[in-house]
């Protein structure tokens, strides 16, 4: 079924009620007219009727219709509703006062008038006329009876078969026009009629007239025939000389213009008597129909009161509804201007309104997506740096951080977001040097500063390069802290690797060459001049040739020992237990005089390192331990698993029985060329140190009496360690 | 006596609908005091090829009626024929129907009572007012309905009834006349069987 629209709708609506008003007032002519005997309306009047009361009914229940869908959103409480009722009250009164003041005096002089119309004189006038008309029609009536008695007369000598005859004579002789004989029981026994009286039947008296004449003999009246004219009807009773009873029955004209006078005369009595008869019933019907006329141009007048308050309310209700909806904040609602008038302009002004309100939002949205999309773009930036960045409010608080930060930090700061840095502190002790930076500078009040500073977090051991700068806004509760901070320690790391091989090929170069020549001529001076001298000097040469020889020995084995700390191997990383490393390492000392006690942790977690790198890191610490004490060479041997809150590592505790390391030697036991023995390169420890160090592990010594020393090592990942950064990696590529 | 107009009121089926409606505004109200036309001596036969029928009417007109006859009302009266078949389980099958109209008027420089056929078109004119009922009362000889159209082992009903004719009245008086009692003048349907006869 097609749709049709509101406008459409509207317009069917109006034209169809006009149509409807149209019909009722054209059926209410046709009944007045009807009413006034108007014989082409005069059958159709009772349809007229019931056809406006029933229409009227209709539109009664139309309006009725209206009224209570009007009540309905009055108790609803509809935007303009009672505006409508204000409206359709206020037409609906202006319309039927005046209506029903005219109703009222049309009445009045409905009923005051039609009876003054009917005058008594006139109906007396009336009275005497008829009066007049049948005197002047008794002294025919007269003549007319004297005629058929003679007639009679006649027929009462004669034989029956000349009755015929007898009719016909006196037919011509008289100016009857139709002649009957009727016997006693109403046979017809003889007539003669002329072709006036249309045909060749004879107009025959009836039984209760022929009763009445036996009473009374003779019977003369006036009366109508079909075509209006007057006749003249004698019928008489006489006896036969044969002493039957005959009936003749005689017709005769009136003159012509007599019988029109007359005929004129009882018609204009008759429709006079007719209409004062109908003037009760008269009254009424126009009664009923001013009141039809007044309940439709009422009901005309709610109908047009109900379509013009509509029209005038909606724009007002349509103006309510869009300020609803701008309200509840749909501004793209715009309303139909149907009327170029203040309200139209209203409700164009509205819709401008609305618009511009709606143009607004959506810049907003866009500067608001512009604005998503810049941070967004930060934010993306901001992950993709390799720096941590942090930000810090007025009341050291988190603000933001990077994913880089995170990872750096080994923490998941988002997490942190809002939580105060001395309380971040609290919770992940391991943050403590970091926060000692920036608290200090932070109370300082330093705009910009730079610090390094090495924590030990999830990854192991980082050396951070922190640079911090003051945010100072307009707001203060804006202003704050940025942190940025860079991992170096893979950075530190290279640049030593790389001084201690510009150490070593240095040595090479300027130490380690010269070394062989002097070796060589120490040889050759021992070859060539150690036989032919004599004992006592050759002693002393060869005593002094070897000196030179094995410490030239020594320095070269010394170099090479430099030289293999100095370099950089390919590291290969391998995710290992770090127990069946320490077992292997311990099985070659087996057969020495050590006494090895060891205490592993059953539970712990793989670690990723360079087998062989590890390897070497554990033999120094075994020979170191060993050669700690020669008397007690047992050794200790533990591990354990350490989880701390933001650092999961393998700790290695090696335990000696010697005499420990000397207080003021302590942090300096890890550099090169440090030792508390008497031989030894000097790297071992060094050597250590670096090798942990590339692992992301920490190492110290603790006096516990004999040294302990403890390397920690940090848990490998979950993931495949080649994905993740580690400065291992870092160096080598 | 509750009036009730019955649904066959003439034959002028077009009006039926209106007169129907009109007929139910003023039902309940219709009391009515006087008497109504009577139907008598129904006399049914075949004549040659014809059924034809005979009865009396007796028509007693009231007050009112009289008033307006006197008042130069012209008044119309119409004697309605239905003939139907009777069937056993539907409703009885309308075989035809048919009406005489007479109409009755007062011509008062004459004192007669005009009784016109309006069937015919003859007129009469009657020195009293019961001569002029009478005539008109006096169904002779009216044809029913041709003998073919009557088959052997059917049941057939004549239905007739007189009544005045409101729609004839003059325009202003029909309104009254619906309202008021005395302006339904009718007589119950008087129904006779009719069978097939040789």
């Amino acid at each position: 079924m097609p749709t049709i629209s509101p406008k459409v709708r509207k317009w069917l609506s109006v034209f169809s009620m006009l149509g409807l008003f149209g019909s009722l007032l054209l059926s209410l002519l046709l009944t007045s007219d009807a009413l006034q005997n108007a014989a082409r309306f005069e059958q159709l009047y009772s349809l007229l009727l019931a056809v406006n009361i029933i229409a009227l009914i209709t539109l009664f229940g139309l309006i009725a219709l209206n009224l209570r869908r009007l009540w309905r959103q009055v108790r609803r409480g509809l935007a303009g509703a009672r505006l409508m009722v204000r409206l359709v009250t206020l037409i609906v009164i202006l319309a039927v006062v005046p209506v029903s003041v005219v109703y009222y005096f049309s009445l009045e002089f409905l009923h005051q008038r039609l009876g003054s119309w009917l005058d008594v004189n006139v109906d007396q006038a009336l009275n005497n006329a008829l009066e007049l008309s049948r005197v002047a029609m008794d002294a025919r009536m007269r003549e007319a009876l004297k005629n058929t008695e003679s007639i009679a007369q006649e027929l009462s000598n004669v034989d029956p078969v000349r009755y015929v005859s007898l009719l016909n004579e006196a037919h011509n002789r008289t100016n009857v026009e139709e002649l009957t004989l009727l016997g006693q029981n109403g046979q017809i026994l003889a007539f003669n009629g002329g072709d006036e009286m249309g045909g060749l039947l004879p107009s025959h008296p009836y039984e209760s007239l022929l009763l009445q004449l036996k009473r009374t003999n003779t019977y003369v009246s006036v009366v109508p025939i079909k075509d209006g004219s007057l006749h003249i009807r004698v019928v008489l009773r006489f006896v036969h000389r044969n002493n039957n009873f005959l009936f003749l029955h005689a017709l005769y004209p009136t003159p012509e213009r007599v019988s029109n006078l007359a005929a004129e005369i009882n018609s204009a009595y008759e429709i006079y008597k007719e209409r004062f008869y109908l003037r009760e019933s008269l009254k009424l019907s126009f009664t009923l129909l001013l009141s039809l006329i007044l309940l439709l141009s009422i009901f005309s007048a709610v109908w047009a009161a109900f379509f013009v308050a509509r029209r005038f309310v909606a724009p007002l209700s349509n103006l309510a509804e869009g300020t609803r909806a701008v309200a509840s904040g749909n501004y793209d609602k715009q309303l139909p201007v149907s009327q170029l008038d203040e309200l139209g302009f209203l409700v164009q002004s509205f819709n401008d309104m609305t618009r511009n309100i709606a143009q607004a939002r959506d810049e907003a949205k866009h500067s608001q997506q512009f604005a998503d999309r810049q941070r967004t773009y930060l934010e993306a930036v901001l992950s993709r740096l390799s720096s941590g960045v942090i930000s810090l409010d007025h009341a050291q608080c988190l603000r933001t951080a990077n994913p880089a930060a995170s990872q750096i930090l080994g923490l998941l700061l988002h997490e942190s977001v809002g939580i105060n840095l001395t309380q971040l502190q609290d919770e992940h002790a391991a943050l403590q040097p970091l926060y000692l930076a920036i608290h200090n500078h932070w109370l300082t009040g330093s705009q910009d500063w730079r610090a390094e500073v090495v924590l030990f977090v999830a990854g192991g051991r980082k050396v951070l390069m922190c640079r911090g700068t003051q945010l100072t806004l307009d707001d203060d509760i804006e202003s704050g802290q940025v942190i940025v901070f860079d991992d170096v320690t893979a950075l530190i790391q290279a640049q030593r690797d790389a001084a201690w091989s510009e150490v070593a090929r240095r040595l090479a170069h300027e130490i380690k060459n010269p070394l062989t020549p002097i070796q060589l001529s120490a040889e050759r001076l021992r070859q060539k001049y150690l036989q032919k001298m004599p004992e006592k000097d050759a002693e002393i040469l060869d005593r002094l040739t070897h000196t030179i020889i094995q410490q030239v020995d020594a320095m070269k084995e010394m170099l090479n020992a430099f030289s293999d700390y100095a370099r950089t191997p390919q590291m290969r990383w391998q995710r290992i237990q770090l127990n069946d490393l320490i077992k292997e390492v311990l099985d070659l000392y087996l057969n020495e005089q050590a006494f090895i006690t060891t205490k592993f942790d059953e539970n712990l977690p793989p670690v990723e390192v360079d087998r062989g790198r590890l390897r070497q890191v554990l033999h120094n610490l075994v020979k170191n331990a060993l050669e700690a004490n020669p008397q007690d060479t047992s050794i200790a041997v533990t591990t354990r698993y350490l989880a701390e809150s933001n650092f999961d590592c393998v700790e290695l505790r090696m335990q000696d029985q010697g005499e420990g390391i000397p207080e003021h030697l302590l942090d300096q036991i890890f550099e090169p060329y440090v030792t508390t023995k008497t031989k030894g390169t000097g790297l071992g420890l060094a050597i250590v140190k670096k090798i942990v160090e590339e692992h992301g592990g920490m190492v110290w010594i603790e006096n516990n009496p004999g040294a302990c020393v403890v390397i920690r090592l940090p848990v490998a990942p979950q993931v495949a360690p080649h994905l993740l950064p580690s400065p291992a990696t870092a160096l080598t590529s | 006596m509750v009036f009730i107009m019955p649904l066959f009121i003439n034959t002028r089926r077009v009006n039926r609908g209106w007169q129907f409606a009109l007929t139910f505004l003023c039902w309940g109200i219709s009391l009515s005091l006087y008497a109504q036309p009577e139907i008598h001596d129904v006399n049914i036969r075949l004549a040659g090829q014809t059924y034809i029928l005979d009865a009396k009417i007796n028509y007693e007109l009231n007050p009112t009626l009289l008033e307006a006859l006197h008042s130069g009302i012209s008044l119309s009266f119409a004697v309605n024929f239905q003939i139907s078949r009777e069937r056993e389980l539907l409703w009885d099958e309308a075989v035809s129907s048919f009406s005489r109209q007479y109409q009755l008027r007062y011509h008062a420089l004459s004192r007669q009572y005009l009784l016109r056929y309006a069937n015919t078109g003859l007129q009469n004119a009657f020195p009293s007012l019961s001569s002029a009922l009478t005539a008109m009362g006096a169904l002779n000889e009216i044809p029913l309905i041709k003998k073919v159209a009557i088959k052997a082992n059917n049941m057939y009903r004549v239905k007739l009834q007189a009544s005045l004719d409101i729609e004839a009245l003059p325009a202003p008086l029909r309104t009254v006349a619906y309202l008021s009692s005395d302006w339904h003048y009718s007589s119950d349907w008087y129904t006779c069987p009719l069978s097939a006869q040789k």
